[in-house]
């Protein structure tokens, strides 16, 4: 009977093609979409975990928006007095207390804004993911600048190069250039603490203070104790990470809705090519039935029909999710609201085998009916002319 | 019936070799060795920033501009030789902005980016029918004033209209020499005309040659 499906199936090439096209498609739309929520969720975890940053303390306002302006090197509106990053690193739990000054330079005239961030040599454990491409990994002096990926390439520097920003009327020189790390960091200029303070007329003003606790389950003590210091509050990662995946999730929701609307197409699409299998074949199955096929016999053979095109659609989409996957996660990383570094798709082998038994479930399903239908075919159709 | 089988698998075949292919690209490292502009990374593709202004200014009676992408690739040997260095991704493919005129094509634009002392140099470039230049303008810069001064000066930038690649486009010869302080970052926008003429010549010779059926459309 195989045989008889596989060639039932080499009869109509195009139309078949076409139906495995499909198939292929939503599978692979379904297996991303699934993989992307559990991918995005690890690699957030990875990359907070990574940092080692427990909470940040920021100042007075909407605690999410400013945690997360600050990861993503944005600038925020307030800023704290410096003497906060003292009352932290007194505490005794704090490990690492790193003060963070982020500023926008807006240049109006050609449609851009330049992000600088200022930090000192305490954030260096606090961002693991920092590479050298080239030059020094730190500045030897208030007059150099240390450039993300993009903002190197976009500006043409190498270490040594001079760097001027014509807002701010400074010149610089470039210490090094970081390797490309997925993260906001590629398109920042980084100076010292001091030099972006004076650059922005915020001395003794900081944007953030990032921090790491020395046992991370003291998160909750330590952030109470952090609270009371005036003009800030605390933001823990674990409460940003909530609010991240949250928002995710509800895009999530849209997009899955989107791909089950492309299962229910393609499952439409198995539909239609049976059904004009079973009309085109009228007089086939009619004698298939005459000479002695049973009703289940020629039930089956539809069916193990749409199992082998829904079979073959699914490894397709299986193989279209792994080479087309890289590129929806390159589409995805530049609309979701905070993109952590490294892989957000983990195409797991549950994920494969519930999307793909999904898909093989819904061709079963839409075989059902011109299964019957065939089924149902009087022997003594096959006299009849076609 | 088995040639549609053979169709469709080449079909797919094709379609995986070069969703592989580009997947590898991605993961490739750029190697660069030639001259200081290709040892940077590859800067992204500039963009064009403000195209009704410099529409106004470059081609006043025109209506719209098109963007026209040309796949140089086939002359890489010969615009490398000539450039000095390897291509940027802003001249392959070369972005051409035709600009038009109620239908009639008036002339080209191009953008691109050098790396000039202080920062990269975006620079807007307009090109006549005849591969005359019509003028430059500095669309983006962050050179300190007395070099920004002479660079955005539009006597030194009218000084490129009517060059063409047989121009030497050098300081002093046939184009106004500038203060020391900005002579690297003017020099770096000389190369930068010159080299984006060089490339477009190449880009129209394709053309021509595609016209007369000599080479496949892009």
């Amino acid at each position: 009977m195989f045989v008889l499906i596989f060639q039932n199936l080499l009869r109509r090439p195009l139309r078949n093609g076409l139906t495995l096209a499909g198939i292929a498609v939503a599978s692979a739309v379904l297996i991303c979409i699934v993989s992307f929520g559990e991918g995005y969720r690890n690699a957030l975890q990875g990359e907070l975990n990574r940092s080692g940053v427990q909470m940040m303390l920021v100042p007075m306002g909407c605690p999410y928006d400013a945690a997360s302006r600050v990861m993503q090197n944005n600038a925020l509106e307030h800023s704290l007095p410096a003497s906060v990053l003292e009352q932290a690193r007194r505490d005794p739990s704090v490990a690492v207390a790193a003060p963070i000054l982020t500023a926008a330079s807006p240049r109006a005239d050609y449609r851009r804004t330049d992000m600088w961030v200022g930090l000192d040599e305490s954030a260096l454990p606090l961002k693991p993911w920092w590479k050298m491409r080239s030059g020094r990994a730190w500045f030897d002096g208030p007059g150099e600048v240390i450039l993300g990926a993009d903002a190197a390439a976009l500006e043409m520097r190498l270490p040594g190069d001079k760097f001027y920003s014509p807002e701010m009327q400074r010149e610089f020189r470039v210490a090094g250039v970081l390797a490309r790390s997925g993260t906001s960091d590629d398109s920042v200029f980084f100076v010292p603490l001091a030099t972006a303070q004076q650059m922005f007329s915020q001395t003794g003003r900081l944007t953030a203070v990032a921090i790491r606790l020395k046992d991370p389950a003291l998160v909750r003590e330590t952030g109470q104790r952090l609270q009371r210091i005036p003009g800030a509050q605390v933001v823990t990662m674990a409460e940003m990470m909530g609010t991240f995946v949250n928002l995710l999730g509800a895009v999530r929701t849209l997009v899955l809705a989107v791909a089950f609307i492309a299962i229910a197409v393609s499952a439409l699409s198995v539909f239609n090519t049976l059904l004009a299998a079973v009309i085109e074949r009228t007089n086939e199955l009619a004698v298939m039935r005459a000479i002695g096929a049973s009703r289940t016999q020629v039930c089956l053979l539809l069916l193990g029909e749409s199992l082998l095109l829904t079979l073959i659609g699914a490894t397709l989409g299986v193989a279209l999710a792994f080479l087309g996957g890289p590129h929806i996660e390159a589409l995805a990383k530049s609309w979701i609201p905070f993109a952590p570094g490294g892989s957000l798709l983990t195409i797991s082998s549950g994920a494969l085998l519930r999307c793909s038994l999904l898909a093989i479930c819904v061709g079963v399903f839409a075989a059902i009916y011109p299964a019957w239908r065939a089924a149902r075919l009087q022997p003594a159709l096959a006299t009849k002319p076609e | 019936m088995r040639r549609a089988t053979l169709v469709v698998a080449l079909g797919l075949a094709v379609i995986v070799f070069f969703l592989v292919r580009q997947r590898w690209a991605l993961e490739k490292e750029p190697q660069h060795n030639l001259k200081d502009v290709a040892r940077v990374e590859p800067s992204p593709v500039t963009p064009w920033r403000n195209p009704v202004h410099d529409l106004h200014v470059l081609f006043p009676p025109a209506t719209n501009a098109m963007l026209d992408a040309r796949v140089v690739s086939g002359w890489t040997v010969q615009i490398q030789k000539q450039l000095g260095r390897l291509m940027h991704p802003d001249e392959n493919p070369l972005r051409i902005q035709r600009v038009h005129h109620d239908g009639q094509t008036l002339g080209s634009i191009l953008v691109t980016r050098v790396k000039a002392a202080h920062g990269g140099i975006e620079i807007v470039i307009g090109v006549e029918t005849n591969g005359a230049l019509r003028g430059v303008l500095i669309q983006s810069h962050r050179e300190p004033p007395i070099v920004a001064s002479t660079i955005t000066n539009s006597a030194w930038l009218k000084s490129f209209a009517g060059k063409t690649t047989k121009s030497p486009l050098r300081l002093g010869t046939d184009l106004p020499d500038v203060p020391a302080e900005a002579r690297a970052s003017a020099e770096a926008i000389a190369a930068g005309v010159r080299d984006q003429l060089t490339v477009l010549t190449f880009a129209e010779m394709n053309r021509e040659a595609r016209e007369l059926g000599r080479l496949p459309h892009n």
